[in-house]
């Protein structure tokens, strides 16, 4: 096992390595530049501006040198400064990365129990009532488009009810956190600030829902489906003939089985949250990684772009180690050479 | 299983303690036996990318500027940039037109409690000036030296003569800043300045105003300077919170969980109509979008024709583009906005097909032709420029000019702009300062002493037209403001005789507000929202 994480952790450098070169020349073969991003229409046309603005930031350098620059600074801890935000890009993305993270696990948190429950609902009373009506709620999830359904859902629960929220992590009247880990129910927890935690979560729990729903619905279809091809398997009958109570024979014997590759998927929907959470971030005003990432891109923000994409890179990373893990922890016969 | 959420809750517990346990969550709400704080919060979706003067240009930086810094002269309120004293008390202009003498206020502090003094405002006229790589410089090369005699004494000396300079000196690049308290963070009027970083979070003025936190693309929090020298308002806090979805802003206006909503336009504002509550104003901006059409014949021989162009300006549906852009929109005649000197409106009916369809005729043109628009996926006050586009092909099918729409990523129509490689195009325009010299960007021009959309729609200054920069150069340094405006006129009715533009709108700012908490809510296009002037009720 040590030597297969050893392993994985060289391939997730050359890994790493190669995102930046991916980046970086893509970034460049726009044929655009952040001079004309970033600067004025009056400080466009000025020559002396300028120069001076693509000194600062060595684009007057050839592209082989603005990338040695950049992989050795990395190599020093340091990930450049933001073209855009003249701040350090470790600065921000250590700001925007915890809301994307609290808002991600939440939304994960929500895919998980609810497909997997929806699933094992579903597979328990396949083709009943119930099994239509959560079949529909997990087609809606992967086909409904993550925009629309965020401003309906808005619509009714903070416009008409009022019950939530509009947006944003946390009413600005009340609270102004500073410092703490940046994950707004972990710091009130600590704080033991009651009051901030039922207001961030009140603010979290819309964008998780939207965030999730795509996700729950894949893994409510994988559940189903991989449960139902379990238990009409030998090994469950005899389980069933032993006598065994039927919540046994679902929740010890076969769903463990069947949970092998919603494992994969809900690890793929992980990632794929990430992606989709431009949209959500805008529709409710939600600081995180998804609107800085935009923002980056559209105004070339190179050494931005490539501290996300590394951010991004690596979480799948991370991500695929752990479900590689969970494997071997949930069926023993998987081991790791 | 509650053997692994046990674990769970712990971990979480002991993370958040060893991480978190010196900081807190303080709000603006109070405590018991204090008094209730009147906290006022703006949904925007503001482009703020600093907090520093030296370095600020975007559209809301002088709204926060405003509130936090004093300059020599500031916007008088409801104007469209006329300067008014503020830390000066006046000026007096030499004879060459070149050297201002400001003399200073007596009582006016910073926030610190340190007095505002001439060399505060040398130090930091001089910061910009060695910040040559940052937007807010363009508005300060024009000094030549800044020098301060005595404590209450400014003189400036500009490199020429420049009767917009006083309108120059109240945006942000002129903020005052507290010397003496910058210098201690890394501040440097001669160079590698490095107070940047502890401006983004903190403030150095003297307005009515402090910084006192700022996340970007989250929320800035402005709190009641208590040594503030002027008659202070009666808001203790501003928040201005980051609100990007224009929905988002809306749903919370009506639930009160924000007092402004500042990003609407005249479609989305028609939500709001007629709710408990709320009112929708709107406000003049400086903001034109027009049409670009190059005289580089080598792109489009068709279209860089000025009897052709002539013909666009003809055979455009003005009253369709003031109702696309709603309430508060007008038609500048050309380059000229309303509310600076001499403006001109062209009238919304002013469409003549037979006019143009006589001119197309005239340049060979009457089958027409097929020409490419080119729009970036970008909008000016919430009006989609795709949506101008296809209203402009549509005008000028009655012409037989064939439009193709290309749409393109905004920095791409700006690179290929600012190389000169489109016949055809959408483009807008706000001002770096709100007077007539800073348009006169669109005069003809090429090369390295010409102007910006000289260069970009290769127009040629030449003999014919060389009667613009005649009367620009007169209103240049023209200080009586009806003779300025006469010569603006004069101009901008020979401008309008031959050039590559066609200009289509000048926007109006729509935003909603709370009346059940607010009064007093009024808009300049230079500071947005004029925080300094909000009464809470």
């Amino acid at each position: 096992m040590v030597r297969f994480l050893l392993r994985r952790l060289a391939l997730t450098i050359v890994l790493l390595l190669g995102v930046t070169v991916m980046v970086f020349l893509i970034s460049h073969l726009v044929p655009s530049n952040p001079v004309a991003a970033n600067l004025s229409q009056t400080a466009l046309a000025d020559p002396e501006i300028v120069a001076a603005y693509e000194a600062k930031w060595g684009l007057d350098k050839p592209l082989s040198e603005q990338y040695f620059i950049y992989i050795t600074n990395i190599f020093k801890g340091d990930f450049g400064t933001s073209i855009r935000t003249g701040r350090p890009i470790l600065q921000d993305l250590k700001q925007y990365f915890p809301a994307t993270l609290e808002l991600s696990l939440l939304a994960m948190l929500i895919a998980i129990v609810f497909g997997i429950s929806f699933g094992i609902i579903s597979a328990v009373w396949q083709n009943k009532p119930i099994d239509q009506l959560l079949r529909a709620i997990s087609v809606s999830g992967v086909s409904l488009p993550s925009f629309w359904f965020a401003l309906l859902i808005m619509s009714v629960f903070s416009g008409t009810l009022k019950w939530f929220p509009s947006g944003g992590r946390i009413n600005p009247r009340l609270f102004n956190p500073t410092g703490g880990t940046g994950l707004y129910l972990l710091d009130a927890l600590s704080w033991g600030d009651w009051g901030m935690l039922s207001d961030s979560l009140a603010h979290l729990i819309l964008p998780a829902l939207v965030l999730g729903f795509f996700t729950m619905g894949l893994i409510t279809r994988q559940t189903r489906s991989n449960l139902l091809e379990t238990m009409s398997m030998d090994y469950i009958r005899t389980a069933r003939a032993k006598g065994m109570r039927e919540s046994r024979v679902v929740c010890a014997h076969a769903l463990n089985n069947a949970l092998i590759p919603v494992i994969t998927v809900s690890g793929m929907g992980f990632c794929n949250l990430l992606g989709g959470m431009v949209f959500v971030e805008k529709i409710f005003s939600w600081p995180g990684i998804g609107q800085y990432a935009y923002l980056s891109a559209i105004t070339l923000d190179f050494p931005a772009i490539c501290g996300v994409s590394l951010l991004i890179a690596a979480t799948y990373v991370v991500i695929n180690l752990l479900i590689d893990i969970l494997y071997g922890i949930i069926d023993p016969r998987i081991r790791y050479q | 299983m509650k053997r692994i959420v046990g674990i769970l809750l712990l971990c979480a517990f002991v993370v958040a303690g060893f991480t978190g346990c010196s900081k807190g969550s303080s709000g603006a709400t109070p405590g018991e036996g204090e008094t209730e704080q009147k906290v006022i919060v703006i949904g925007a979706q503001s482009d703020l990318i600093t907090l520093d003067p030296g370095h600020m240009y975007e559209p809301y930086a002088n709204m926060i500027s405003y509130a936090a810094y004093d300059m020599l002269y500031r916007v008088q309120p409801g104007t469209m940039g006329t300067p008014t004293p503020s830390v000066a008390t006046g000026v007096n202009i030499d004879e060459t037109d070149t050297v201002y003498t400001f003399t200073l206020r007596d009582d006016v502090v910073f926030a610190s409690g340190n007095q505002l003094t001439a060399n505060d405002v040398v130090w930091s006229i001089n910061r910009v000036l060695n910040m040559k790589d940052s937007n807010a410089y363009s508005n300060v090369k024009i000094v030549e030296k800044v020098e301060a005699p005595d404590d209450k004494t400014v003189v400036i000396t500009l490199t020429e003569p420049d009767a917009s300079f006083l309108v120059k000196l109240t945006s942000n690049a002129y903020s005052i800043l507290d010397s003496a308290v910058v210098k201690e963070h890394g501040g440097s009027d001669s160079g590698n300045d490095t107070a940047k970083a502890w401006l983004d979070t903190a403030s150095a003025g003297s307005g009515p105003f402090i910084i006192k936190s700022w996340t970007p693309k989250e929320q800035l929090v402005l709190e009641k300077n208590a040594n503030y020298w002027g008659e202070a308002g009666n808001i203790d806090s501003i928040i201005l919170r980051e609100m990007p979805s224009v929905d988002a802003q809306i749903t919370a206006l009506q639930n009160g969980e924000i007092d402004i909503a500042l990003g609407l336009n005249s479609e989305t504002a028609k939500q709001l109509a007629g709710k408990e509550g709320v009112t929708i104003a709107n406000g003049s901006t400086a903001l034109m979008t027009f049409l670009v059409m190059s005289r580089d014949e080598t792109m489009s021989k068709e279209m860089s024709n000025p009897l052709v162009q002539e013909a666009v300006r003809f055979a455009l549906d003005y009253e369709g583009y003031l109702t696309l852009g709603g309430e508060g929109c007008t038609i500048p005649l050309n380059f000229v906005q309303q509310g600076f000197a001499g403006a001109l409106t062209r009238k919304a009916d002013s469409r003549d097909l037979e006019e143009a369809q006589r001119l197309m005729a005239e340049a060979g043109y009457a089958d027409g032709f097929e020409i490419t628009l080119t729009c970036a996926n970008n909008n000016s006050e919430g009006l989609e420029w795709t949506t101008i586009a296809q209203k402009v092909k549509q005008d000028l099918a009655e012409i037989k000019i064939n439009v193709k729409i290309e749409t393109l990523e905004t920095t791409l129509v700006y690179e290929k702009m600012r190389d000169a490689a489109m016949p055809f195009y959408v483009m807008f325009w706000s001002p770096d300062y709100y007077d007539i010299n800073n348009q006169f960007a669109f005069l003809p021009g090429t090369g390295d002493s010409g102007t910006a959309y000289g260069n970009r729609t290769k127009w040629e200054r030449t003999a014919a037209n060389e009667k613009m920069w005649e009367l620009a150069n007169k209103i240049q340094v023209e200080t009586d403001t009806t003779q300025r405006a006469q010569y603006a006129e004069e101009l901008q009715e020979f401008f309008a005789l031959d050039n590559p533009f066609a200009f289509l709108l000048q926007h109006a700012k729509t935003f909603a507000y709370n009346s059940n908490t607010l009064q007093h809510v009024s808009y300049n296009d230079l500071c947005k929202i004029e925080l300094c002037e909000l009464v809470a009720k």
